[in-house]
């Protein structure tokens, strides 16, 4: 349902996967292009946009950097960024932030997928091929001897 | 390649299914995505049907490849339910994979990846990898330094060592900036030796990733003729290219300048060089790589300094055989294999300054041309403010101390700035080339300071060139297409 605030600001309801609902101001949530397009074709006019990918805590997450983003286009620069840098600080691990990748892709929010892609790519940086397997727990699906000719293969990145 | 051009395809349906599906009343409870993607959503037989675009992605990228891998999620989010799955980060689409793979500020961490496993490997060595990642590459510096005459080993002794590294800077005093954390050093192979048998005089060419060295004869006249070698140092492939016997050409002595370069219309890399007939007149002749076949072009006067890319065309300052006095800079327009234009060069150097005392480069975005200045107190850059407009010259002159100008014969930009905006990178580094210990500078064009840099390798006191490159995971195999070349690693 759309409802009309006073300040004819409209507003859209959006369901998380486990039924959460958050009511937002169209320009938040026109930040993702998924739902502006959804939007656009007419279809928060008929109740809550349903996201079954997003989780409600994730969803919050991601409201929350949409609010910041279009309440502050005049605003310095400078700000925005260490506003930025203390949200993904705040989303604390990798795990957190895998989750909040995926709905900001699936979301297509371009500046929070560049924020969050930037700051797993700096916890990648310098951590060893075993490593990054537990941060995501792949299984390392290699024979030894695979490994070892792709070890041989680029042996002056492992020096 | 095909079959990953043919999944974004699918992945772009996948999208405008999902919006389709959603057209649809709202559902009521949670989990209805299913429930409106159809009646009975086994993935197999139905891919439009899933909800959500990426799994989707995944599917049809080899399906089985994908489950034997650790990346599960692709089986268990279809048949279980989806807010689950989400926070279960052994899921992960190879879209997500590779937009976070892509930002590694350092190649061998890009290169150490491979090691995670298949999926990975097969994704960070795919074209599709190579092109996203490009664009996102960080620019550095490749050293050549002079061959190793005395060694033991004897399969080392006619190798050509080149040596990757993005430079180090000491903070800039004039900042009141915060110090920001030292960058990653290490971009490639600290040494990348590669054979190139005899060679004596070797010119570099680089061009996204690719280097091309042309490797000339020795004088006893004996060599089969020039040849080239292009390589891609990071995954350690080269191709040599043989067959420019100077007898099938017909003209007498050897090219006087060489053009790498890549035109992106036709996704190809070309090698130009330049011969000079008996009137003593430029020969232009063009290899595209892969085709096996030399070319010739229309009549261009010779480059007589290293080129600059800029505006779809590489910049190169021009002179006839005869003439050494520089007037004018040409443009060679890279799609259309002609002189675009010829900028006349500032007037108040045109007739008196030697051709290859100059040097064309991009300085804060704008074309840009060097020369020491003739008392010996710097360098002066004479910069372009409006392209083709030859009132827009404006100087500026760069000073230098009498040590550095002392040490060098030549001090040539090496690295222009490309923004016209930021302030904090705009800085240009300069190279001594010589004899005597090269030196490295870098120089603040928003300060008018210069700052000598250290290079973080052991690469010794003597270099003989450096060259801008900008890593590149592109495989040698894409290009040449892989029938008639032989691809050496």
């Amino acid at each position: 349902m759309s409802i009309t605030t006073e300040n004819n600001e409209k507003m859209i309801t959006l369901m998380s996967s486990d039924g959460e609902e958050f009511v937002v101001e169209e320009a938040v949530a026109a930040q993702s292009q998924t739902i502006k397009h959804l939007i656009e074709d007419g279809c928060s006019t008929e109740g809550s946009i349903p996201l079954p990918n997003v989780t409600g805590r994730v969803l919050s997450e991601v409201i929350q950097y949409c609010k910041k983003h279009s309440s502050s286009d005049d605003k310095e620069e400078k700000e925005l960024e260490a506003w930025d840098a203390e949200f993904v600080k705040a989303a604390d691990d990798h795990v957190a932030l895998t989750d909040l990748m995926m709905a900001a892709n699936f979301l297509d929010i371009k500046g929070l997928l560049d924020l969050v892609a930037q700051t797993l790519a700096n916890m990648i940086t310098g951590k060893s091929p075993e490593e990054v397997r537990r941060m995501w727990n792949i299984k390392n699906d290699f024979t030894p001897e695979e490994a070892e000719k792709v070890r041989k293969e680029n042996q002056w990145a492992f020096e | 390649l095909t079959s990953l051009l043919i999944i974004r395809q699918h992945h772009q349906d996948a999208g405008f299914h999902l919006r389709h599906h959603l057209h649809r009343p709202p559902p009521k409870c949670c989990s209805t995505a299913t429930a409106t993607a159809g009646p009975t959503p086994t993935s197999e037989q139905s891919p439009h049907t899933v909800h959500f675009p990426l799994p989707q992605l995944l599917v049809l990228m080899e399906k089985k490849k994908y489950r034997r891998t650790g990346i599960r999620g692709v089986r268990r989010r279809r048949c279980g339910t989806p807010q689950q799955d989400v926070s279960d980060s052994s899921y992960l689409p190879i879209e997500i994979i590779a937009n976070i793979l892509i930002r590694l500020p350092s190649t061998k961490d890009i290169v150490r990846c491979m090691r995670v496993c298949k999926s990975w490997r097969q994704l960070l060595t795919s074209p599709y990898f190579a092109k996203l990642h490009s664009p996102m590459a960080q620019q550095c510096l490749l050293f050549r330094r002079p061959r190793l005459r005395r060694t033991s080993q004897r399969s080392k002794r006619n190798m050509l060592p080149l040596t990757i590294t993005t430079t180090t800077t000491t903070t800039c005093a004039d900042h009141d900036a915060p110090t920001s954390p030292p960058v990653s050093l290490d971009v490639g192979p600290k040494f990348f030796h590669f054979h190139i048998p005899k060679s004596i005089g070797v010119t570099l060419g680089s061009c996204n990733g690719l280097l091309c060295c042309a490797h000339e004869p020795d004088a006893s006249g004996e060599s089969p003729g020039l040849r080239f070698v292009v390589c891609n140092p990071i995954t350690g492939e080269y191709v040599l290219i043989e067959s420019l016997a100077k007898r099938r050409l017909g003209y007498p002595g050897y090219p006087r300048g060489m053009e790498f370069f890549y035109c992106p219309s036709s996704d190809q890399y070309k090698i130009m060089v330049f011969f000079r007939d008996p009137q003593q007149v430029s020969l232009p002749m063009i290899y595209t790589l892969g085709s096996n076949l030399w070319r010739t072009i229309e009549h261009i006067q010779f480059p007589m300094s290293p080129s600059t890319s800029f505006n779809g065309a590489l910049h190169w300052v021009c002179a006839d055989y005869s003439l050494r006095w520089c007037d004018s800079i040409c443009a060679f327009d890279i799609e259309n294999e002609s002189v675009r234009l010829v900028i006349p060069v500032p007037p108040q150097i045109k007739g008196n300054v030697y051709a290859r005392h100059l040097n064309v480069s991009l300085c804060r975005g704008w074309l840009s041309l060097s020369m020491a200045c003739r008392d010996n107190t710097g360098l002066d850059i004479w910069i372009m403010k409006e392209y083709g407009e030859v009132s827009s010259w404006t100087k500026q002159h760069v000073v230098l101390s009498p040590t550095v100008l002392r040490r060098s014969l030549k001090v040539i930009p090496i690295i222009g700035s490309t923004s016209k905006r930021a302030e904090e990178d705009d800085k240009f580094f300069l190279f001594s080339e010589g004899k005597d210990p090269s030196i490295m500078l870098s120089y603040n064009l928003w300060t008018n300071k210069a700052q000598e840099v250290e290079v973080d390798v052991n690469l010794g006191k003597h270099c003989l060139a450096a060259v801008p490159y900008t890593p590149s995971l592109l495989s040698l195999g894409h290009i040449f297409g892989g029938k008639s070349f032989t691809i050496l690693k």
